[in-house]
């Protein structure tokens, strides 16, 4: 589906829910992590980010090399944690993919996803039509539903400030 | 499997009599025997077995850690018993990573995800636990293996603390050693422990790729391996164990092999490669030895278990 089709179908979907809202949260997150062939490391890794606050189930899958984190029912998995913890199971992050669901905001000119209650909200990254759509969101007190790719790797000392999420799914 | 006892015995026998049959014999190879296993949940299968053990019966004790369970089987994989469930109860297991039998035959089982060893009659009733997460003496934070001294100690390997600790045989802690490093002595993430005929430790240093020697106080006696694919090279060395002629068996968990060297660390020889064929490993993770000389390994990622033959003459 080309950007402009998926615009104006995410409009038309997006009309009739004007105004009401949800609560925000991160849903689901997919760490892809190096050296997971190893049990003793890959267990390991299972026991740490299961200790994470939110997080409901951890899914390793070996072959593929990722962790699939899912979140309380109600609750958002704290991105902050995840990167410290990947590092002290003594692994490097490879790419982190974020479910997240949340209103949209505008922030110095960006387009923003309030994501969950700890300040951890997302810059979001996309074609130059989906922002078009994203800035009339803003205004909208609408729930969306994000999937994205966080940036590789995350800065130092990062609480506080917004995560950049490129956007691959959209949903509202 | 630890066989120290039978060792020990046989290196006081040596000491005085030539004739008692512990004469050193040399190793000519090690032979395939048999295997059992099948991916799944049912009653004798496996998933993800990742720990073997053998009682004084030469009972097979499986720690399934994808089924979250201990399976029990005879010498040649018929199935006995199983017990445990996912969880943190009393009695249920989450991520039993490795397990032992020590001399009254209570089973052993290391908990990763629950940061405890909790211990069962044969039959899998459960009798006591012991340990909570944390970084103090007698706390864990993914406890790995389990072995036992001539004094019916437990010893347990604590992955992310770097360290040996040592309990009595109900649980109390009595002594620990190993800090974080590369250096002779340190450890980073030890996966199992042995204990030789002397009653030293043997530490499987996994991600050190080496194998460290120590005295039961915990000090370093000899350090042996470094990472590679060559023989007396490591990747991974994450199990241990030792034949009744004290040598010593490393389970290369990357290089999908089990390499045999004497009691000085020097390579003695090697088997298996990576494949799915009768004496093949997909990443084997332990080994157990029983005292007539048959092996066992888990390997792991064959959801099987393999018996093997040692070959002497």
């Amino acid at each position: 589906m080309n950007t402009r089709r998926l615009l104006v179908v995410i409009t038309i979907i997006l009309a009739p829910w004007l105004g009401s809202q949800t609560i925000a949260q991160v849903e689901q997150v997919d760490l892809g992590v190096d050296g997971l062939a190893c049990p003793f490391c890959s267990y390991g890794l299972e026991k740490k980010l299961n200790e994470i606050k939110g997080v409901d189930e951890v899914s390793i899958y070996i072959d593929k090399g990722i962790a699939s984190i899912k979140g309380n029912k109600g609750e958002s998995i704290d991105v902050d944690q995840l990167d410290p913890v990947v590092k002290d199971a003594g692994f490097t992050t490879r790419e982190i993919s974020v479910v997240a669901v949340g209103k949209i905001t505008m922030s110095e000119g960006r387009p923003v996803l309030l994501a969950n209650d700890n300040n951890t909200n997302f810059i979001l990254k996309s074609n130059e039509a989906l922002e078009k759509l994203l800035n009339q969101l803003a205004g909208a007190e609408r729930s969306v539903r994000v999937v994205g790719t966080l940036m590789n790797e995350m800065p130092q000392n990062h609480k506080g400030h917004p995560y950049t999420l490129t956007i691959r799914e959209f949903t509202l | 499997m630890k066989i120290h006892r039978f060792a020990f015995t046989c290196l006081l026998a040596t000491s005085f009599l030539t004739t008692s049959g512990c004469e050193p014999r040399t190793l000519t190879s090690i032979e395939f025997v048999s295997q059992w296993g099948t991916m799944g949940s049912a009653p004798g299968e496996l998933k993800e077995p990742i720990g073997v053990a053998l009682d004084t019966e030469g009972r097979v004790y499986v720690a399934d850690a994808g089924n979250s369970r201990i399976q029990k089987f005879t010498a040649d994989g018929r199935f006995l018993a199983q017990w445990g469930t996912q969880g943190s109860s009393t009695g249920e297991l989450d991520r039993p990573i490795h397990l032992a039998v020590n001399s009254k035959g209570l089973v052993h089982v290391p908990e990763y995800g629950n940061d405890r060893v909790q211990v069962f009659d044969e039959n899998g009733v459960f009798q006591f636990s012991w340990g909570t997460k944390g970084k103090d003496q007698g706390e864990f934070d993914a406890p790995g293996a389990v072995d036992f001294d001539g004094n019916d100690h437990t010893l347990v390997t604590d992955f992310y603390n770097h360290r040996i600790q040592v309990f009595d045989e109900n649980g109390n802690a009595i002594s620990q050693f190993g800090t974080k490093g590369h250096d002779p002595g340190q450890l980073h993430y030890p996966t199992d422990v042995a204990v030789d005929g002397n009653g030293n430790f043997i530490v499987a240093d996994a991600y050190n790729h080496r194998i460290q020697r120590f005295d039961p106080t915990g000090k370093f006696l000899q350090v042996w391996g470094r990472q590679g694919k060559k023989q007396g090279e490591f990747e991974v060395a994450n199990a241990v164990a030792l034949d009744a002629a004290q040598r010593v068996y490393v389970v290369d968990f990357d290089n999908h092999r089990v390499q045999v060297f004497d009691d000085s660390g020097k390579f003695a020889l090697e088997f298996g490669s990576k494949g799915n064929a009768a004496g093949q490993f997909n990443h084997p993770t332990d080994i157990a030895i029983d005292s007539d000389g048959t092996i066992y390994i888990a390997d792991w990622g064959n959801n099987r278990i393999q018996k093997f033959r040692i070959a002497e003459r």
